[in-house]
């Protein structure tokens, strides 16, 4: 049973595969003759596949037959509790800080932004998961394990083992800041030791923003048009107070719905 | 043009060419579907942990992190070849066999070879 670092390294390798994954899953509603994992994904490299599995003890070879190992049944059902975000315990997690911040190449869409990389300690791991509700415009990808989140322009990745990136950072002043407002929200939420609760999605569109701007293209904004203004508070760039005839009565409607939506940005 | 293969075969560090082709990868990703292909030596590229301080370039698996969600297949017999499957890999990444590989490739409207 795979217990020591380098066992363990044959198995996230093993697992990091599409193919190897469809034959793990396909063996959880039992013993498979080789022939029907061969139909099921394919013949030409089966037994390539089926050797690296077994190297990494996950599966255990018969004679014509295949079967799920003790190990190999238990990490698919962690795998399982882990996706659903039923083994991820907050109360369990401790509070993180950043240890390292490095400044990186030039962005390549604005060459006089930064590439930041960053390492949060401890590694959230799967907790990781469960927070995503914390973040407005975040979502986790189960397929890297990472949290990615955008405020503004800027974009952060949060990989599960403590790496943390961040796009179009003006300077090292202003990484750390945003840094130290990401460390912030998640230990405040692990002293809380309750995972956020799911919230709906919502996606905000420059059009939308548009649709309840005065649409007069006043210029009072600094904008050259309603619609210029809307990407420009996509992307974090103006705020809704430099619209200043929303504050007229005829606009408080659509005030308290730019308001509403803002938040989603 | 829709869809690219950016493939690399030589080793990450000691020439430019893996910088080149991971910044091209990043830049279209988000535009067209963009692979990069980890081929032969370029395979080393998929290695986590990657120090490159005394050789004065990038660490470019920073840059890997940092696009963590660019499509990046390493071609698995090339790292069995060189022995590097028991090592740790950067988690973003996916292994393709050589069948799958071949066909990400052939699939693909357009071969970039840096």
């Amino acid at each position: 049973m795979p217990g020591n670092p380098n066992e363990i390294k044959l198995v996230n390798n093993a697992m990091s595969n599409a193919t190897r994954r469809k034959i793990m899953n396909f063996l959880t509603d039992g013993d498979r003759s080789t022939e029907e994992i061969g139909d099921s994904v394919g013949k030409s490299m089966l037994d390539f596949h089926l050797k690296l599995l077994q190297q990494a003890s996950l599966i255990e070879l018969g004679e014509g037959t295949v079967r799920l190992s003790e190990y190999g049944r238990n990490f698919l059902k962690d795998k399982e509790e882990k996706d659903s975000g039923k083994s991820a315990d907050l109360s369990q997690a401790k509070p993180v800080d950043i240890v390292e911040v490095r400044q990186l190449l030039p962005c390549i869409a604005d060459s006089s932004k930064f590439r930041v990389i960053a390492n949060l300690a401890p590694p959230l791991g799967g907790t990781l998961k469960v927070l995503e509700p914390l973040f407005p415009r975040g979502r986790y990808s189960d397929r890297i394990n990472a949290l990615i989140m955008q405020k503004g322009e800027i974009i952060t990745t949060i990989y599960g083992t403590g790496k943390v990136t961040m796009t179009m950072i003006k300077n090292e002043g202003e990484a750390r800041e945003a840094l130290g407002n990401l460390r912030s929200t998640i230990n405040e939420a692990i002293a809380k030791g309750v995972a956020p609760a799911p919230r709906e999605k919502v996606r905000v569109e420059p059009m939308e923003l548009y649709k309840y701007l005065p649409q007069t293209n006043c210029g009072k904004c600094g904008e050259q048009s309603c619609y210029t203004f809307a990407i420009k508070l996509m992307s974090g760039e103006t705020s809704l107070d430099k619209c200043t005839p929303l504050n007229e009565p005829k606009y408080a409607t659509n005030q308290e719905h730019l308001q509403v939506l803002s938040a989603y940005i | 043009m829709r869809s690219v293969f950016y493939l690399l075969d030589t080793a990450p560090y000691g020439s430019e060419k893996a910088f080149g082709a991971l910044n091209a990868a990043a830049v279209s990703f988000n535009r067209i579907s963009a692979v990069l292909g980890l081929y032969g030596d370029g395979v080393y590229l998929a290695l986590a942990g990657q120090d490159s301080k005394s050789s004065g370039m990038p660490n470019l698996a920073d840059i890997l992190y940092a696009y963590g969600e660019l499509k990046v297949l390493v071609h698995e017999p090339s790292l069995l070849e060189r022995d590097l499957f028991g090592e740790t890999l950067i988690e973003t990444l996916e292994l393709a066999d050589e069948e799958n590989f071949l066909e990400a490739l052939e699939s693909s409207e357009c071969v970039i070879l840096l």
